[in-house]
């Protein structure tokens, strides 16, 4: 075994020995020129090669980069795709002012922020040079107005992906005129934005964006059944939603989210205390109907139904509702280390078990059964 | 020789090789099993049935030279071994980039052109991590690329929020005034000491306080002349100090403050010796000069800056409360060195 090692690192001794050599005499005799067909200039590499490289990079090393020499400049320009600036903590509105008009091809933009520095002329910017832009980060942008919203759905028309979370200055009409034009919406995150998200701006988003499929509403409070009513019959696709906080909802919205969105894998609904068992059958039951449907088709599949629930502060549940739940979707779980249904705060729903729980549950308990 | 002597010798002679052409015109023959390590090569083997011989050369792209072409196969004649642990891997590819930018940039560009996905993740990876923390000055020495870009054209440098032409006139005059006030109370203290060790009679002192040296009217029109010269180069101060926060205004609220225009060239140029020295390019330090003042002459410069700017600022109080505030601390911002003349004296 030594044996073989040694005779390994002597190989490699030699190759590198080899390695060294091939410029002194590799090509002796033969009277090669060296140089001829090299890049002798780097300004002529390849655009695709440049931006592999800079993609192993950090974002402030290619805005450093850009300012290289022309070729760099233009090949990023044309090139570059995936741009953030959450790291800046001064100066990212100058930073975006000046950017934005030479990274066009941009496609994903984040922006977000710890303190508030972007402003309204940079998101219009953003919204006149960017016009590929499919994901846009603006969260925590505390100082922006309408105006950065209205510049967004005329400019950038293919988004895909929207964060506006904290963004509290936004109005529920300049969210609707959003949504009337960024029909390509499937994520879009609104937690935190009390005025924006409002029954109105949910209307519009159902009647436009039919691609949707996660929605953040997080402590949304003036969001009420109207609404979530209008998501699920606009949005069929809807696959997580988040209704934390809005304390206005009651059964109605999750019985129609259950009836009309089949492919909902995450539900949250922490605090929204309206809540009763009646939503809870009615998650259940579609569910089951959804796998029936399913098997009858020959589509059925185990990981249907919802993977994530959040029914914590939720204290009108009962125990045999949320078990219910459980029984029907198998892929929720209360067992440590895969908590998916979060139940913090609901001391009478403690006896809920995941079918996983139970079988370990029924497990240990026969032996003793049999003595 | 025996059969079995046969049986070993016989596949290393009848190893298959190919012919390469690399982009001098040169022609190499290569072992088959290893070139075809290489997409490319093994694309043009399979589908086109190229290499066989000498006359129908595979041939490299442009950017694939006889220097890197060795150094390719080497690559690939230890990576193509099947029985090598990932650490005797990782070990080889550490060695193999050390080697100087030009080569490594050569090397990049033709694995990349021969498609051999392994090695441009590596050479690249050696590229990035050369790039990483680099300013574009030391890139550009680094791969030996041109300064071609314009003023116009290079990303314009950020502005800190402190860095305004107003704040920094400021400071500017709010150290100048404290420096001038060090050095009157230094020159007082030097005058006390001299005035200690005075050997004039008491006769010769009484004598000079009835002034009868000369003429009493003679020395109020000396002091009357001292005073009116102060004050008319107080007033051309001041005006000098308002002609500039004048052109910096402007800039400011035209939102540029790179790019001046003529007109503050035009006033930088003909502005006067005073404004030259309050303007002097020098970095004060306000820290070290507070050092040892009156506490009431101290209110009396703070009022006075307060004041002054009151009529510079009337459209920033919170900004120059925060300013003056914090004025011992604060280190003043120099100005990029990319503006025009003005600033870049003012800076």
């Amino acid at each position: 075994m030594v044996g073989k090692e040694s005779l390994r690192t002597e190989v490699l001794n030699l190759s590198f020995e080899k390695l060294m050599m091939v410029e002194c005499g590799g090509n002796s005799g033969k009277g090669v020129n060296i140089k001829a067909g090299v890049i002798t200039e780097w300004k002529d590499i390849p655009v695709e090669l440049l931006m592999q490289i800079l993609s192993l990079v950090d974002d402030q090393t290619v805005i450093i980069a850009s300012e290289v020499c022309r070729g760099w400049r233009e090949a990023i320009c044309f090139g570059l795709t995936r741009l953030s600036l959450s790291w800046c903590s001064k100066n990212m509105n100058n930073l975006v002012l000046s950017l934005s008009p030479k990274f066009t091809k941009l496609q994903t933009l984040i922006l977000r922020q710890d303190k508030p520095q972007l402003e309204d002329n940079a998101v219009e910017t953003i919204a006149n040079f960017c016009h590929d832009l499919q994901i846009l980060d603006l969260s925590k942008s505390f100082k922006l107005t309408d105006r950065s919203l209205y510049a967004v759905a005329l400019g950038c028309r293919d988004l895909t992906k929207l964060n506006i979370s904290g963004c509290s200055a936004f109005s529920d009409n300049a969210l609707a005129y959003l949504a009337s034009f960024c029909r390509k919406l499937k994520v879009l995150n609104l937690c935190g934005c009390v005025k924006a998200a409002s029954d109105t701006a949910l209307q519009a988003i159902g009647h436009y964006c039919n691609q949707l499929q996660f929605l953040n509403l997080g402590w949304c409070e003036n969001v009420s059944d109207v609404g979530v009513m209008s998501l699920a019959y606009g949005c069929p696709d809807l696959r997580t939603l988040d209704l934390c906080g809005c304390v206005l909802i009651t059964d109605d919205s999750v019985i129609v989210l259950a009836n009309r969105c089949p492919h909902l894998r995450s539900l949250g609904l922490y605090y929204c205390q309206s809540i009763t068992d009646k939503a809870m059958y009615s998650l259940a039951q579609s569910k089951l109907n959804n796998r029936m449907w399913g098997s009858v088709k020959g589509g059925g599949n185990d990981d249907d139904g919802l993977r994530t629930l959040n029914i914590s502060q939720c204290t009108a549940l009962t125990p045999s509702a949320v078990q219910a739940v459980c029984d029907s979707c198998p892929s929720l779980h209360t067992c440590s280390g895969r908590h998916s249904l979060i139940m913090s705060g609901c001391l009478n729903l403690t006896s809920v078990h995941c079918v996983c729980a139970g079988q370990a549950h029924r497990a240990i308990t026969l032996p003793h059964a049999a003595h | 020789m025996s059969e079995i002597d046969m049986a070993v010798i016989k596949p290393e002679m009848m190893k298959p090789y190919i012919w390469l052409e690399t982009s001098d015109g040169s022609i190499q023959q290569v072992e088959q099993e290893i070139a075809m390590y290489c997409p490319l090569i093994c694309q043009e083997i399979i589908q086109k049935g190229m290499g066989s011989s000498k006359s129908c050369a595979i041939c490299l792209p442009q950017r694939v030279s006889p220097v890197t072409l060795s150094l390719i196969l080497d690559y690939c004649r230890f990576h193509q071994v099947p029985g090598r642990s990932n650490k005797e891997r990782k070990s080889y590819d550490e060695k193999f980039i050390r080697m100087d930018t030009k080569r490594l940039c050569e090397l990049t560009s033709a694995a990349d052109s021969l498609q051999l996905k392994p090695l441009v993740d590596l050479t690249s990876r050696a590229l990035a991590r050369i790039i990483e923390g680099k300013s574009p000055e030391e890139i550009r020495e680094i791969f030996h690329l041109p300064d071609d870009l314009t003023e116009e054209e290079k990303l314009e440098p950020l502005k800190n929020t402190t860095d305004d032409p107003r704040i920094r006139l400021l400071n500017r005059l709010y150290a100048k005034k404290r420096k001038e006030l060090r050095e009157r109370e230094r020159l007082k203290n030097v005058e006390v000491e001299e005035e200690h060790v005075d050997e004039r009679s008491v006769d010769d002192l009484l004598s000079f306080i009835n002034g009868n040296d000369g003429d009493p009217k003679e020395v109020k029109t000396s002091k009357n002349k001292k005073k009116n010269r102060r004050k008319k180069e107080q007033q051309q101060k001041n005006s000098s100090l308002k002609e500039a926060s004048e052109v910096n205004k402007v800039e400011v609220n035209g939102q540029s403050i790179r790019h001046q225009s003529a007109e503050a060239d035009r006033i930088a140029e003909t502005s006067n010796s005073h404004t030259e020295d309050v303007f002097a390019h020098r970095e004060f330090d306000d820290g070290d000069i507070d050092d040892g003042i009156d506490p009431a002459l101290k209110e009396k410069i703070d009022r006075e800056v307060e004041d002054f700017a009151r009529r510079l600022n009337s459209d920033w109080p919170e900004r120059m409360q925060e300013l003056l505030s914090s004025g011992q601390e604060r280190k003043m911002m120099l100005f990029t060195p990319n503006g025009n003349s003005f600033l870049r004296r003012n800076a």
